[in-house]
C-alpha cells in the first residue's frame, strides 16, 4: 500500500514537471510583447525611438525577459521551489497572493455547484433507471439532450435575465458572498446534470439485470432494498465522472465566472491573457495542473478504498 | 424411495401458459404447463436449452422479465391463497425466500460484488425479520457450518471474489437456506462448477435435503444429475410436458420419442474406427513449459507433450489446472516463462507480431463460449470470411464460395447463413465458430471446452461434426475439456492435467486404467453421483 502511493505521487510529481514545461513554452510562444503592452500603458508614444527602445530593455531586464528561454524557465522553477510564483507585470503583486485570495471563491464555486449536478444527477439518473421506458424516463432523456446543446453562456445569461434583472431575486455585484453564490452554482450544476444522469441510468440499468439483483429479489427483498444493492456498484462510476467534472469546473470556470462576475481563478486568468501577464499565467496554470492531479489522485485513493476487488486479491487463505 | 399415496401438496402448478415477443409476434414459452411438488421430494425438471425449463422456475419466484406475457396459471403454495399468475399484482415478497426460494447457475454472479458475505446474511435475515441483530451472526454460522464450512468467521468476513465457484454455491445454499423456504427451486446449480466441487455441492444438496425434508424442484439438462438426485422427473420439450413419473419408470423405460432421443444423445459414440489413426511424423512438440502469474503457485510447471499429424489428444482436468493457459500459450496469445513449443520444427514459444498472425494460419482455436468468440454485427457468411480477409486468401468471390462451402459443411445452409449471432442457437454459433477456425485450413485444431456450454444432443451433434471434419481434412485436434465423457468418445490419447503438468497418458478406450490419484478422482466425478 505505501509503495503504491509512493509511486501515484512520483506520478504525479512526474506529470506536473512535464506539465509546467509544456504551458511555460506555449505561454512565451504566443504572439505579443508584455514588456510593449506595460509600455503602452505608462508612457506617452509620443517618445524618440532611442528613449523607447532603451526604456523597453530596462523594462525587460527588470521582467525577467531578456535572459534565453532555458533560462528563464530555470529561474522560474528556482523561485517556485522557494513557493514563488513571482510578480505579476500587471498588478505589481505577488502572485501566489492574488491566486491565494482567489482559490478559494472558484473552488467554492465548483464545490457547491458539483453538489448541485450530483444531487440533481443521482436523484433523477435513478429514478430514470427505475422507471426506464415510461413517458417520464422519455421527458428526461429528452431534457437531457436539450441541455446538454445548450452552450453554457446561453443559460448562464438567460437566468440571470430572468431572475436577476426581471425579478430581481439575485443581486449583481462582484462580491464572492454567500448570497451570491447560488445562481452561478446552479447554472453550472444544471449544465453538469445531464452527464450524471445519463451515467447514473444507463450503469444503473445494467447493474439491475445482472443476476445478483434477481438473487436479491429471490431471497425476498424489497425492490428499493435491491436498487441500493446495485447502486453500490454505480458508485464506482459515478466517483470517475465526479472527479472529471470537478477539475473541468475549476479549470473551466472562466465563462461563467465573467458573467456572473464571480471574483475567481478564471477572471484573474482572463486578465492575464489579456494583458499578457506572464507570471499570473503561469502561476494560474501550474495551480490548475495541481487541482488536477490531486483530484486525480484522490478519485484514484477513494477507487481503491470502495472496491475491494482492488486490494482483496483472491486469497488462497480462505481455504478450509 | 416411492412416493407414498396422499402425501402432503407442498406446490401446485396449473395450466401455466407464457410466451416471449420474438421476431414481431408473440411466441408461445410455455403450454398448459401443470405439475404438483410433494413435501420432502425432489422433483426434476428436466430440458435442454429453449424447452422453458427456466422459464418455470422464473414464474414461481416471479422474475419473468418484463417483456413476457403470462397467459394464464394459478400457484398454488400451501398456507397461501392461491395466486392467478395472469395478474401483474401479486405481491411476491410475501412468498419469495421463506415459500419459494431460489438457488442460481452461477453463484459467483448471484452474489454482490462489493458487499461481504456477512452483509449478504445481515439483509436476508433481516428483511423476513427472522433476527436480532444478535443473533444473525450465529444464525450464518450456524448454516456456513452445515455447508461444510470448518471456518465460517473467515467466509463471512470474505468478499464474492475471493471465494471459489464452489464455495460461492455453498454459500447461496446456506443463504437461502438460513430462511427454512417451503419450496427450493435449484436451476442448473452445479452446471458452472468444475467436476470436483459439483460432486461436493450434490452431496450437500443431498444430505440436507434428507435431513430437512427439503422440498427441491431441481432444473438440469444433465440426465445424471436428475437420475441420481430425484425421485420423479419431468421431461420438458419446446414448452410442453412430454413425459412424467417416477426417475426410475422415465429414464429406464421411456415411453415417449422425445425421451428416448434425449436418452440415447447422453451416450456419445464410442467408436474408434471413427476416428482415422495418426500419423507418425510430430506436428507440435511443447517441451517443459513454465508459466507463472505469482511466484506462489505456477500455472503451468513443465508441460511436456508431442501431438502427431492428425491425432486427437484431449487434455482432461479441473478448473484451475492451467488448461486454458495451455491452449493461449500455443497459439501465442499467453507466453510462457520458460520452455519451448516447436511447430514443425520452428520455434514458436515466443512468437510475437507478425510471427503469430503467420501462425494463426496453421494453428487454430474455438473458444468455448461461441457466441461470445463471434462479433455480433457480422453475419454467419462474413465471420467465416474474416480469416480469408485478414490472409488476403483469393479474391472477394472465392472467399464468398469458401465461406458458403465451409458453412455447408458445418451444416449452416441457406438463410441461416445470413444470420447473425444473436438470431443463431448456441449449437449453430458453435458451427460457425468452427467453420471460421477452418477457413485457412490449419494443421491443428485446439478446442477449448468447446462442447462443454452445450446441450447433450448439441453435443453430440458438434462431437460427431468435428470427427467428420478430422476425416476429411486430417488436421490434428487438442481437445481441452473437464468432462470425461466427451474425451473418451473422442480422443486417441487423454493428458491428465493437475497442477499445471500431465501427470498421466491414457489411450482414449483404456480410461479406467489410470493409476495417478488425480485420474482416479477425475474419473470418479464422471461416475453418476450414488442414487439416492
Amino acid at each position: 500500500m505505501g509503495r503504491r502511493l509512493l509511486v501515484a505521487v512520483l506520478q504525479m510529481l512526474m506529470t506536473v514537471f512535464v506539465a509546467s514545461l509544456v504551458l511555460f513554452a506555449l505561454i512565451r510562444l504566443a504572439p505579443g510583447d508584455p514588456a510593449k503592452l506595460l509600455i503602452g500603458r505608462t508612457m506617452d508614444i509620443a517618445w524618440d525611438a532611442a528613449a523607447y527602445e532603451s526604456t523597453l530593455n530596462e523594462l525587460r531586464q527588470e521582467m525577467g525577459l531578456n535572459g534565453s528561454l532555458f533560462s528563464q524557465y530555470a529561474s522560474w522553477i528556482g523561485s517556485l521551489l522557494q513557493l514563488d510564483l513571482g510578480t505579476s507585470f500587471y498588478t505589481d503583486r505577488s502572485v501566489a497572493a492574488e491566486i491565494g485570495e482567489r482559490l478559494p471563491s472558484t473552488f467554492l464555486l465548483a464545490g457547491t455547484a458539483l453538489i448541485i449536478q450530483m444531487a440533481i444527477g443521482l436523484f433523477i439518473g435513478i429514478l430514470s433507471a427505475v422507471h426506464s421506458g415510461t413517458w417520464f424516463d422519455t421527458v428526461v432523456r429528452l431534457l437531457c439532450v436539450g441541455l446538454a446543446s445548450v452552450p453554457g453562456f446561453v443559460i448562464g445569461l438567460v437566468l440571470l435575465l430572468a431572475l436577476a434583472v426581471q425579478m430581481g431575486f439575485y443581486e449583481i455585484s462582484s462580491q464572492a458572498t454567500l448570497s451570491r453564490l447560488w445562481l452561478p452554482a446552479l447554472t453550472m450544476g444544471l449544465l453538469g446534470a445531464p452527464q450524471v444522469i445519463r451515467v447514473v441510468r444507463a450503469n444503473l440499468l445494467g447493474e439491475l439485470g445482472q443476476v445478483y439483483i434477481q438473487s436479491a429479489l429471490s431471497r425476498g427483498l424489497s425492490s428499493t432494498r435491491v436498487v441500493w444493492h446495485a447502486m453500490r456498484n454505480v458508485l464506482l462510476p459515478t466517483i470517475t465522472l465526479t472527479g472529471l467534472s470537478f477539475t473541468s469546473y475549476i479549470s473551466g470556470a472562466v465563462v461563467i465566472e465573467s458573467i456572473f462576475a464571480w471574483p475567481g481563478l478564471g477572471e484573474y486568468a482572463l486578465n492575464g491573457i489579456l494583458h499578457k501577464d506572464y507570471p499570473a499565467l503561469q502561476g494560474y496554470a501550474l495551480v490548475m495542473v495541481l487541482s488536477v492531479v490531486v483530484i486525480h489522485l484522490m478519485v484514484e485513493a477513494l477507487y481503491v478504498w470502495l472496491d475491494p476487488r482492488m486490494t482483496r486479491r483472491k486469497k488462497e487463505a480462505v481455504h478450509e | 424411495m416411492k412416493i407414498v399415496d396422499g402425501q402432503k401438496e407442498k406446490l401446485r402448478i396449473e395450466q401455466l401458459e407464457v410466451s416471449y415477443p420474438q421476431e414481431g409476434a408473440m411466441q408461445t414459452a410455455l403450454k398448459s404447463v401443470t405439475f404438483t411438488l410433494y413435501e420432502g421430494e425432489i422433483l426434476s425438471l428436466l430440458g435442454e436449452s429453449g424447452s422453458g425449463k427456466s422459464t418455470v422456475a422464473k414464474t414461481l419466484i416471479g422474475l419473468l422479465p418484463s417483456s413476457a406475457t403470462v397467459r394464464s396459471g394459478t400457484l398454488i403454495l400451501s398456507g397461501h391463497s392461491s395466486i392467478d399468475l395472469s395478474r401483474p399484482s401479486t405481491s411476491w415478497s410475501e412468498i419469495r425466500g421463506r415459500g419459494v426460494a431460489m438457488l442460481f447457475q452461477d453463484a459467483r454472479l448471484a452474489l454482490n460484488p462489493m458487499m461481504k458475505i456477512r452483509e449478504h446474511f445481515r439483509e436476508t435475515l433481516h428483511a423476513h425479520r427472522l433476527a436480532s441483530k444478535e443473533q444473525i451472526a450465529s444464525i450464518s454460522e450456524h448454516w456456513l457450518t452445515r455447508l461444510g464450512f470448518t471456518d465460517p468467521s473467515t467466509i463471512l468476513n470474505a468478499y464474492p471474489h475471493e471465494l471459489s465457484g464452489g464455495m460461492c454455491q455453498r454459500v447461496c445454499l446456506a443463504l437461502t437456506l438460513c430462511l427454512r423456504p417451503q419450496v427450493l427451486i435449484a436451476d442448473e446449480p452445479t452446471s458452472a462448477l468444475d467436476t470436483v466441487n459439483q460432486r461436493e455441492v450434490l452431496h450437500l444438496l443431498q444430505s440436507l435435503q434428507r435431513e430437512l425434508g427439503l422440498t427441491v424442484l431441481l432444473i438440469t439438462h444433465d440426465i445424471a444429475l436428475a437420475e441420481a438426485l430425484s425421485h420423479r422427473v419431468i421431461v420438458l420439450n419446446e414448452g410442453r410436458i412430454v413425459e412424467s413419473g417416477l426417475t426410475s419408470q422415465v429414464l429406464r423405460e421411456p415411453s415417449h420419442d422425445y425421451t428416448r432421443q434425449l436418452l440415447a444423445s447422453r451416450d456419445l459414440t464410442s467408436d474408434a474406427k471413427a476416428i482415422s489413426p495418426p500419423d507418425a511424423s510430430s506436428l507440435l512438440t511443447i517441451r517443459n513449459l513454465f508459466k507463472t502469474y505469482d511466484a506462489e503457485q505456477p500455472i503451468l510447471s513443465g508441460v511436456n507433450v508431442q501431438l502427431h499429424v492428425g491425432e486427437i489428444i484431449g487434455i482432461l482436468g479441473q478448473s484451475g489446472c492451467g488448461k486454458s493457459t495451455l491452449a493461449r500459450c500455443v497459439v501465442g496469445l499467453e507466453h510462457a516463462q520458460s520452455g519451448t513449443i516447436h511447430f514443425r520444427r520452428q520455434d514458436i514459444t515466443h512468437a510475437k507480431g507478425s510471427a503469430r498472425r503467420r501462425l494463426a494460419r496453421h494453428i487454430q482455436l474455438v473458444f468455448q463460449d461461441a457466441r461470445a468468440s463471434l462479433n455480433p454485427r457480422f453475419s454467419a457468411l462474413e465471420l467465416v470470411q474474416t480469416p480469408l480477409h485478414a490472409f488476403r486468401v483469393g479474391d472477394r468471390k472465392e472467399r464468398l464460395e469458401r465461406a458458403r462451402y465451409l458453412l455447408e459443411e458445418v451444416g449452416i445452409t441457406g438463410a441461416a447463413q445470413h444470420r447473425r449471432p444473436p438470431q443463431l442457437s448456441t449449437g449453430q454459433c458453435q458451427r460457425v465458430a468452427i467453420a471460421r477456425a477452418l477457413a485457412l485450413q490449419p494443421e491443428v485444431l485446439i478446442c477449448d471446452e468447446a462442447v462443454s456450454a452445450l446441450d447433450m444432443s448439441v453435443q453430440a451433434q458438434i462431437l460427431e461434426l468435428l470427427q467428420r471434419l478430422h476425416r476429411q481434412f486430417g488436421f490434428s485436434i487438442l481437445m481441452i475439456s473437464h468432462d470425461v465423457r466427451v474425451l473418451r468418445a473422442f480422443c486417441h490419447r487423454i493428458a491428465v492435467m493437475h497442477e499445471g503438468r500431465f501427470v498421466e497418458f491414457l489411450q482414449g478406450n483404456r480410461l479406467s486404467s489410470g493409476e495417478h490419484a488425480h485420474t482416479r478422482l477425475l474419473l470418479q466425478g464422471a461416475d453418476e453421483p450414488e442414487s439416492v
